[in-house]
């Protein structure tokens, strides 16, 4: 039953993903604006020079980009004025970026340049290398190390790339997987891999590990999530990870955030843009820009993450909702075999309630909810759970 | 349905409510964003003239001027 209700929710969200990306195939562009490659797709601009080059004004037309990371938009383009030909127009150099939007500021910095240079026909060789090969690495590292925490069951191991993926991604980059990136995806915008590798990393690495073995973006590197566990942790209250609430509640609430996904979906294609599902609570705290309902939403949420294990994760997070769906179709699941005594602990023991007994009380593992955080594996004392590939015959 | 789930259930809708205010507002500022960008009646039909006309900075300003 609930893998129909899965299934159902995965061709819906397919069929509005393709009606997105016909949609934006139509859509005409001003072929008299110069474009950049934001964060979020194509920047439309336009630009007034002298004839001397001096550049007079440069006005945004359309853009594609969060709008709590450019709500300083107007005074960075103001920096373009009066700027002779001289002056190199290179961010960091010449041009201070918007605090936090550095791909939008190097978009807008370059595609300027460029047209600029192009007008005066100047051959400039002062190119900005914008491909940093550890933007790779780093993450296809943390993504294994990750992996192989799961497979040995090492605890200590998926806390050390928690926390790296938390400093990384989060602190250091403030990039994460984000309902944004999905939608913009979706509208058929998507920025080129050296201008925003991070866009690219976070999509492959999130949905091919999904697929693969399920939802290692979010046990193991979605920085927000570690913020939530840390909170928990605190032992502010009781130890163990069950909700106080009635296990039917608890259930029927975490459909929500299905509701969300596709609701931000619907809204992008009806407003053609990702503005929706600007509406996570890291945004807003790793970027520091939000609006005052946003800083009390984060603040809300990181108060019942001190009570409810994971409270947004596993209610409300759209991105959780489709690395969830992914997961159904991992090629390795946690499965019980023939040694299994129907003990109950995996089940008392999964911070997610991702483990409800059968007729039989042999317990069986909703990879939408799991997080392969491996606890029911180390906890069973039988042995009897493993991480089972396919064509596995059970003994 | 006990006091807790009475309590869940009162901060789910909390946390819902706050959510649509947050996507209300970030659609309408997408909007009022483009709007002022392609609002032919706006201040940028003034630059889209400059433009398109590419004339030389002093007379481009005289013809802003005279436009306005």
């Amino acid at each position: 039953m609930k893998f129909r209700l899965y299934l159902i929710l995965i061709l819906s969200w397919c069929l509005i993903f393709m009606g997105g990306l016909f949609i934006n195939r139509t859509t005409l562009e001003n072929p008299r604006a110069f474009t950049g490659n934001g964060y979020g797709g194509p920047i439309q601009m336009h630009m007034a020079m002298s004839d001397t080059g001096t550049i007079t004004f440069v006005d945004v037309k359309q853009h594609h980009e969060t709008s709590s990371y450019i709500s300083h938009l107007e005074a960075f383009l103001k920096q373009f004025s009066g700027r002779p030909t001289q002056n190199p127009l290179i961010l960091g150099k010449d041009i201070d970026a918007i605090s936090g939007a550095t791909i939008t500021s190097k978009a807008i910095t370059d595609a300027v340049r460029q047209k600029r240079d192009s007008i005066m026909k100047i051959k400039n060789p002062q190119q900005t290398a914008s491909f940093q090969l550890s933007r790779i690495i780093i993450p296809l590292f943390l993504t294994l190390t990750a992996i192989a925490a799961f497979a040995l069951r090492h605890n200590p191991l998926r806390w050390a790339v928690l926390l790296g993926g938390m400093v990384y991604f989060g602190i250091i980059h403030h990039s994460m997987l984000s309902i944004l990136q999905i939608t913009q995806a979706g509208l058929g915008f998507s920025p080129g891999f050296t201008e925003n590798t991070f866009w690219w990393m976070l999509l492959g690495i999130s949905f091919l590990s999904a697929l693969f073995i399920g939802r290692i973006y979010c046990g193991y590197l979605c920085p927000f999530a570690a913020i939530q566990e840390i909170l928990f942790f605190l032992k502010i209250r009781r130890s163990t990870t069950a909700p106080v609430i009635t296990p039917a509640i608890d259930q029927q609430s975490r459909i929500i955030k299905y509701i969300l996904l596709f609701l931000i979906m619907g809204l992008a294609l009806l407003f053609n843009s990702s503005a929706a599902g600007n509406i996570e609570p890291f945004i807003t705290l790793f970027s520091g820009h939000g609006s005052k309902l946003a800083w009390v939403f984060l603040a809300l949420m990181l108060s019942l993450a001190v009570f409810s294990f994971r409270f947004w994760c596993q209610y409300l997070c759209p991105v959780g909702a489709l690395t969830g769906l992914a997961s159904i179709f991992s090629l390795y699941k946690i499965k019980p075999n023939s040694a299994c005594t129907a003990c109950g602990t995996c089940t008392k023991v999964c911070p997610t309630q991702a483990i409800t007994p059968d007729a039989e009380h042999i317990p069986q593992i909703d990879t939408a909810e799991c997080i392969a955080c491996a606890k029911c594996l180390r906890a069973c004392p039988a042995h009897a759970l493993h991480i089972q590939g396919p064509g596995h015959v059970q003994k | 349905m006990s006091k807790n789930d009475r309590l869940f259930i009162a901060i789910l809708l909390l946390s819902l409510i706050m959510v649509g205010m947050i996507m209300t507002d970030n659609i309408n500022y997408a909007n009022t964003t483009a709007a002022s960008t392609v609002n032919p009646q706006g201040p940028s039909a003034a630059r889209q003239e400059i433009l398109n006309l590419k004339l030389p900075l002093h007379e481009a300003l005289y013809w802003k001027n005279t436009r306005e």
